[in-house]
């Protein structure tokens, strides 16, 4: 398969507000798979959001190289809180992006808010707002799209379950390729091709584990014994590692 | 806090039951048990001041001058500021420091800046209509400022991604954004204003309503300061209506 993303040796410092010089992510390196879904699990303050900024271009990096293979260089990133605008209705949100109605219509359908197109976003349906704002970043046609803890907390089992069941179909009807950001154990396992573990202070991958099903995924994998093994492997391996630096991970 | 429909009217029928029971009050005290005193006028001589305020203190061009000064100086301020927003916004970004410094003025009194322009102007209405307009693109700057540096990273960072245009983030998001604050702080000004227009005029004792309470008081006539102030109070309340009305209609959005 081809390597749409490579990060080598990446490292980011900065000054905080004291003028002390915090040295958040060291010498990472990674490598994200065309069509796939590759996760960074990380606990949280690891400086996940700062890597995940950095690789979509909003923020800069101190060293290293990013390089992405791929006639389609464009990376669109989406924030963990819902970032779909309240004052503009579904399709204004999209328009934003993309003008062409056809295009519009056609992923409002792949993310199932036909019948939303004029409905506005409403503060609490974290669901709804991801949708959109999935919508809006579909509309760009991007080579790679970023998902910063997308799910969040708030959100009800079902929607949850819907929102997992969108992400995989969109992988493999489409061929996208998803990089995510979580402290989820499960759902890391769950939705992805690739996990690399990233420990905090500094922020850094310590290890990396593919993972495979033979049946197509959906949530009742969570119940197979393969899904298990995987979670054994993987909490085995955070064992392994200072125990503060990954406490808070999300089984 | 916003109040639902049937919150309303239960307040609204509250002050209706509060304000009959004043007048029901003022008429028996006033009218039959102290119907000669210094504190109040007697309910009837206020009825038949009323007539005199049109014809002898020309209530209603009066009043024309005061509420257009008011309201021209709150929409063209308005205007003012949505054509220099994006530089504001960009000020505001990149100099907090100035932003702060600016922030200070809030904390004259409107009385100061009135007194200051009327010696300054001599109390024209083009003077109060330009004096009036600079308060006013002052004040809605400051909280569209105020509210444009809250814009929460989510939304920058979104738009960064979507490669949004700096032109085009402004109008579609700092803007959008910032409106709800704004018509929140709409209503402080518009009583900053009424307080300030009414100390311009009558110190200038020229134009508005400002001139008539400086004549009534000069001709001792409460009945006519009583009647002036319950106008001032009811068109206080239609305007707030208004600002209430244009905000239900534009902006159904929470910033």
């Amino acid at each position: 398969m081809n390597k749409i993303l490579e990060v080598n040796n990446l490292s980011k410092d900065y000054n905080d507000a004291t003028g002390f010089n915090v040295h958040l992510l060291e010498d990472i390196s990674l490598e994200v798979t065309e069509n796939s879904i590759t996760t960074i699990l990380a606990p949280a303050g690891a400086g996940k959001t700062s890597l995940l900024k950095i690789l979509s271009g909003i923020e800069s990096l101190t060293s290293g190289q990013i390089k992405i293979n791929s006639e389609n260089q464009r990376v669109v990133y989406i924030p963990s809180k819902p970032s779909s605008f309240p004052w503009y209705s579904v399709k204004q949100n999209i328009s934003l992006v993309n003008r062409d109605d056809e295009k519009i219509k056609s992923i409002i359908e792949l993310v199932g808010l036909e019948g939303y197109e004029d409905h506005f976003p409403d503060n609490n349906s974290v669901g709804f707002r991801f949708r959109i704002s999935l919508a809006r970043a579909l509309a760009e046609e991007p080579g790679i799209i970023i998902l910063d803890e997308p799910f969040g907390k708030e959100i009800k089992p079902v929607t949850l379950q819907r929102l997992y069941e969108l992400l995989l179909s969109l992988k493999s009807k489409l061929g996208i390729t998803f990089l995510l950001g979580t402290s989820n154990l499960s759902e890391a396992i769950l939705l992805s091709d690739e996990i690399y573990l990233m420990q905090k202070e500094p922020g850094k991958i310590i290890d990396s584990v593919q993972i495979s099903f033979d049946n197509e995924r959906n949530v009742e994998l969570m119940r197979s014994e393969k899904f298990i093994d995987y979670r054994n492997k993987i909490e085995e391996l955070l064992k392994n590692q200072k125990e503060q630096s990954l406490s808070n991970i999300t089984i | 806090m916003k109040l639902n429909s049937i919150q309303k009217k239960i307040i609204l029928k509250n002050r209706f039951a509060f304000l009959s029971v004043l007048l029901f009050v003022y008429i028996l005290l006033f009218e039959f048990i102290l119907p000669v005193n210094k504190i109040l006028p007697k309910p009837s001589l206020l009825l038949d001041s009323i007539p005199v305020l049109f014809s002898e203190y020309n209530l209603l061009s009066e009043m024309a001058i005061t509420t257009s000064i008011i309201y021209l100086a709150i929409a063209i301020g308005f205007l003012f500021v949505w054509m220099l927003s994006f530089s504001l916004a960009t000020i505001v970004n990149r100099n907090i420091g100035l932003f702060n410094n600016l922030r200070l003025f809030k904390n004259f009194p409107a009385f100061f800046f009135a007194i200051l322009f009327a010696f300054w102007f001599d109390g024209s209405v083009f003077a109060e209509l330009l004096f009036t307009t600079i308060v006013s693109t002052f004040f809605i700057s400051i909280s569209f400022m105020n509210s444009a540096i809250t814009l929460p990273t989510e939304y920058k960072d979104a738009a960064k991604s979507l490669m949004i245009e700096k032109k085009e983030f402004h109008n579609n998001i700092t803007w959008k954004y910032s409106l709800p604050k704004m018509f929140d702080e709409l209503h402080r000004l518009h009583y900053y204003l009424w307080v300030l227009v009414l100390i311009f005029e009558f110190v200038s004792a020229l134009n508005g309503f400002g001139s008539i309470y400086k004549l009534a008081l000069n001709y001792n006539d409460l009945s006519v300061i009583i009647l002036l102030g319950i106008i001032i109070a009811l068109l206080i309340w239609l305007g707030n209506s208004i600002i209430d009305f244009i905000e239900k209609k534009l902006i159904f959005w929470k910033a």
